[in-house]
This record gives C-alpha cells, sequence and structure tokens, in this order.
C-alpha cells in the first residue's frame, strides 16, 4: 500500500495521543467520582456492571478516527479491476514455417484454435480484431463484438511466405484506430521512419504511469522479423497510445530444422524482439513449445484481459470504515448507555 | 412538706460509628453532624439530671473512650472531641462488632448505651448486640440519608465507596438496576429491623432530611405508648 500524501500519516500518531487522553479521564473521573456512604448496596444491586463494554464504543471510534486520519493521507492499493470492454487485436504470424508440424496438428491449426478458444472465452463486452502478418501485415477482421465474424476470419487464415512483425503491429494498431478521426497509425509511422512531415498532429505521448486499458494487442509469431519497419522502431506509436502488446512465442530460439511440406526450412523465435516488444509496451511475453502450451497461454490471457491490477485510491474505502464503525460505535453507547459518546 | 426527688442516677454510654460512611449525607446535613446533634441533645438532657455520659468513638477501630462522668463540661468535652475529629479518607469496613464487643467488656455498671451508626458494617454484629442487650438497655440509632434509599437519576458515574474507596460505574439510569436496587434497600430496611427485634433493642431511625429534635419527641411519645400496651399486656397476662 502507497500514499499520495504520506506527510498525512503523521497524523495517525494523534490516535496514541487520544488513547493516553481517554485513560487520563478516566483517571480523572475516578477522582470527580461520587463518593457514597456504601457500595454494599449498590454492588448488590448492579449484579454484572457494564463492565468492559463501557470501553467498546470509545474503542471503535477511536479505530474510526485511525481510519479517517489514514484515510487523509490517501492510500493506494493495487486493486484487480475487471475491464469488461475493450479492443483485442489477435494479430498472428502466418508465415510459411507456421505450416510445421511439431505442433499438433500444425503450428498453424493450433494457433488458431487457441485463438478460438480465446475468443469464446470473452466476454460480450469485448470487440475482437484479426490481423494476419507475413511479408505484409493485413487487417482480416476489423473489431467487432460478433464472434461468429471473428471465427470466420480466424479460419481464413492461410500461411504464406515472410515474416513482418513491426507492420503487423502497425496493422493492429490501424484496426483499432480504425473509424476514429486519426490518421492511421501505420501512415503516420511510416512517414516518420522516411524522414518525411507526419500528416495530421502526433499523438502526445501520455503522461507516466496513465494507461488506456481498453485496448490491447495479442500477438503471435513463430519466427523473425524480415522486413521493413524493424517491430522496434515503431513501438512509440503503441506506446504513444497506451496500447499493451502481449506476444506469444511458438518454438525456441535455438531454432528448429522444420520439414514443411517435403523442404527442409529452418526457423528461430526472435524470443529476444518478442520481450522487447512486451516489456516496452506493458505487455507480457508467453512461449509455447506445443499445442497444449498454447491454449493454455490464450487461457491466461483471457483473464489477463479481463482483470487487470490496477493501483486505485482507496481513501473512499477507508471513509466508509471509518463512518462505519462511527455509527456502530454511537448505537451501541445509544443501546447500551443511552447517551453517545 | 417534704419532696422526694428520685435520685437514681443512670450512666450512659454513647457508642459512636464516626467511620467514613458516616462522613455522607446529601440532604440537610452529613449523618456525622446528625450524630454530633443527637450526642449534644441527649448528652444534655441527661447530664442536666445529673446522669453521666461517656462515650466510645470508632473511626478505623476504636479509637478513643471517653470514661462517663457528669456535668456541663463533660458534655462540651464530648462534642468538642467529636467536632475535632478529621474526616477519614480511608478505613477499612466498619466492624461493628469490635465496637459492640468493646463495650461489652468495658461497660461494668448497668448503663443506657446509644449505639449510633448507620449500620453498614462487616456482618457478626448482631449477636454483640443481643448480648449487650441483655446486660444494658440499649437503643440502636439508625443514621441514614435520603440517597441511600433511592439514588438520583443522572446516568453512568463513578460511584466512589467513602471507606474501601472501591471504584465502581453504575448506570443510575439502567431501570432494572433502580427496581433492583429498591429492591436490596428495602430487604436491608427488614433485615436490620429483624436484627433489632431478635437482640430485643429499641431502634429509631435519623435521616438527614428530617428534624432531629421533632423525630426525637416522636419517639418519645411512641416509646411511651408502647410501655403503657406493654404494662396493659402485662396486666391482661
Amino acid at each position: 500500500m502507497t500514499f499520495l500524501w504520506p506527510g498525512n500519516l503523521f497524523l495517525v500518531l494523534l490516535v496514541p495521543l487520544l488513547v493516553a487522553a481517554y485513560v487520563w479521564a478516566q483517571r480523572r473521573r475516578h477522582r470527580y467520582a461520587l463518593r457514597y456512604a456504601s457500595l454494599s448496596l449498590v454492588r448488590e444491586a448492579l449484579g454484572r456492571g457494564p463492565g468492559w463494554r463501557r470501553h467498546v464504543p470509545p474503542a471503535l471510534l477511536l479505530a474510526a478516527l485511525f481510519f479517517m486520519l489514514v484515510a487523509t493521507a490517501r492510500p493506494q492499493t493495487v486493486v484487480t479491476v475487471p475491464v469488461q470492454e475493450g479492443t483485442v487485436i489477435l494479430a498472428i504470424d502466418v508465415s510459411g514455417s507456421m505450416q510445421a508440424e511439431d505442433l499438433r496438428p500444425s503450428r498453424m491449426e493450433a494457433a488458431k484454435a487457441a485463438a478460438k478458444a480465446f475468443v469464446e472465452k470473452q466476454g460480450p463486452g469485448v470487440r475482437i480484431g484479426i490481423v494476419a502478418f507475413t511479408g505484409d501485415a493485413q487487417i482480416v477482421q476489423t473489431p467487432t463484438f460478433d464472434k461468429d465474424l471473428v471465427a470466420a476470419g480466424i479460419d481464413r487464415l492461410r500461411p504464406q511466405r515472410a515474416t513482418a512483425i513491426g507492420r503487423g503491429i502497425l496493422a493492429s494498431l490501424d484496426a483499432i484506430f480504425e473509424g476514429s478521426e486519426e490518421v492511421p497509425p501505420s501512415v503516420a509511422a511510416l512517414a516518420r521512419l522516411a524522414g518525411e512531415p507526419v500528416p495530421g498532429a502526433t499523438p502526445q505521448p501520455l503522461p507516466q504511469g496513465v494507461r488506456d486499458t481498453s485496448a490491447s494487442i495479442v500477438l503471435l509469431s513463430d519466427g523473425q522479423n524480415n522486413q521493413f519497419p524493424a517491430p522496434q522502431q515503431i513501438l512509440d506509436e503503441a506506446v504513444n497510445r497506451g496500447i499493451r502488446i502481449y506476444t506469444v512465442g511458438v518454438g525456441s530460439a535455438e531454432g528448429t530444422v522444420l520439414r514443411i511440406q517435403g523442404r527442409t526450412v529452418r526457423t528461430r523465435l526472435d524470443e529476444a524482439t518478442l520481450k522487447q516488444i512486451a516489456e516496452i509496451t506493458d505487455g507480457q511475453y508467453f512461449n509455447a513449445s506445443n499445442a497444449e502450451d498454447l491454449r493454455a497461454v490464450y487461457e491466461n490471457l483471457t483473464t489477463q484481459l479481463v482483470f487487470r491490477n490496477e493501483k486505485t485510491e482507496v481513501t473512499a474505502l477507508f471513509t466508509a470504515l471509518a463512518a462505519i464503525l462511527s455509527v456502530v460505535a454511537a448505537a451501541l453507547s445509544l443501546l447500551w448507555f443511552q447517551r453517545i459518546p | 412538706m417534704r419532696e422526694y426527688h428520685e435520685d437514681r442516677e443512670i450512666t450512659a454510654q454513647f457508642l459512636l460509628d464516626v467511620s467514613p460512611s458516616v462522613d455522607f449525607g446529601t440532604a440537610n446535613a452529613l449523618k456525622r453532624d446528625l450524630l454530633i446533634d443527637f450526642v449534644a441533645v441527649l448528652a444534655r438532657l441527661l447530664t442536666r439530671q445529673g446522669n453521666r455520659v461517656g462515650a466510645m468513638l470508632y473511626g478505623r477501630g476504636v479509637e478513643r473512650v471517653i470514661p462517663a462522668r457528669g456535668g456541663r463540661m463533660q458534655v462540651l468535652r464530648l462534642i468538642d472531641d467529636l467536632e475535632r475529629r478529621p474526616r477519614l479518607e480511608r478505613a477499612p469496613e466498619t466492624s461493628l462488632r469490635e465496637l459492640l464487643a468493646t463495650a461489652i467488656t468495658t461497660v461494668r455498671r448497668r448503663s443506657l448505651l446509644f449505639v449510633v451508626s448507620d449500620f453498614f458494617s462487616t456482618p457478626g454484629w448482631e449477636p454483640a448486640l443481643t448480648l449487650l442487650g441483655r446486660r444494658h438497655e440499649v437503643l440502636a440509632i439508625r443514621l441514614t440519608d435520603p440517597r441511600e434509599r433511592e439514588l438520583p437519576d443522572i446516568g453512568m458515574v463513578v460511584m466512589n465507596d467513602a471507606e474501601t474507596g472501591e471504584h465502581l460505574w453504575v448506570d443510575t439510569s439502567d431501570a432494572r438496576f433502580r427496581t433492583r436496587f429498591a429492591e436490596v434497600v428495602r430487604r436491608r430496611d427488614a433485615a436490620l429491623a429483624a436484627a433489632f427485634a431478635r437482640a430485643r433493642v429499641e431502634a429509631l431511625e435519623l435521616s438527614t432530611e428530617d428534624d432531629l429534635v421533632r423525630t426525637i419527641v416522636r419517639y418519645a411519645a411512641g416509646r411511651k405508648v408502647r410501655n403503657a400496651r406493654r404494662a396493659a399486656a402485662g396486666a391482661v397476662r
């Protein structure tokens, strides 16, 4: 737990002070006690007295005060916040190596199955789009709430040749911002890389710590980027828009020699780049070396996307707790002693 | 013509409980003031007819024994002694038995004994009173205060025992407590009356809210009636 105004925590020192004051007041009260001839009769009539109960309302009140004082320091805590709506782009590598059959029935088919399972699990408030990338990237399905359309989009994926992770990301960003007034992110990025003036206004970088969590990209790849632009060059586009990229790597970094339709192909998974992409955009990297892994990764992602841990100010909770405690203290006091402490 | 005066001098002893519980009073005076007034009135009355008066004072224990003597000076000395006694802050609970036992061993001649106390005491004094009552004429003077009968309704208070200093939190507004307290007071009145009756001792209650002289006069009148009745009953028998 952290505090926005930790200086105010010093106020909490008032609580022990008040406890001391309370004890002192009790003593004082004893000093000003009613002198009475003999308590023998009173004791007999008293039965069991208020005893410890008389300390309960003041104690509750003190606790309430404690929480109020802590609340003035504006406590923050990491809370799991469900993200009910947003946009998820599934960017899927459809390069030739995806035909490899080290995953059953093939990398392509396993990825499709996992992606479909992922789509099924998403809530109704999530728009899903499909982007396929090889030598170039294309939007297979613009983000939509219609899961059948998405599933059909996944089915349409066919293995192609090269691998352009950078373009995949840009196409995904385009898909997210499709229909907005903004210049498509890919146009802006390519213009910037070519050294040309960027048409339209560049989005201002978001302030530190603030993130738009409503959109994210899930990028699946099994190879190395071998096309312009390099993914590192265009990541700013995603970061500035507050979009996280979760990356899923299929295969291993050592590289495997695969037989694809009778030909021998050597592929290497560029794990470092995928990790970097995830890290820079505040996403996460997963590795899948078999079909179960892949499915697990997507399932894991489901919860990751739907719930996010966010730093939230919980002052309201503290104040509410303090209010409840005060009310309970007053109620008990009224109930037991017919007065408010 | 000769006039005969009955010239049988009486010795009267005041057994006085001046423990801290007697330093309490909420109406017109403290119970202790009442006690002093009572002693003054009775001692003056008795010495005027040439009787002798003495006293025993109980504070933390039997603290002072003033031998019986006659005369105005004796009365003044007695009152002065009582007035001068400092108010005790703390004391062990009063043990009336101790006071009564002292009287049993020290008062040898048949005397008139006034036991003046609020009768807030450790138990076990009744047999001693009975024993005293056999030998002497004993009058139990019970000092009371209206606040001992009924507590004011003032919510939560800390009450402090005048003798032991014990503190007790009391919710004087609690209806159940009030009824229980009234019941306890009633039981105590009944128990004291029964104890005096068993010891065959006459009892008189002096309250801080009543007028002392009027109470004594009323008592004397009642006593005359009771004696007459007793005599009549004896004649019938």
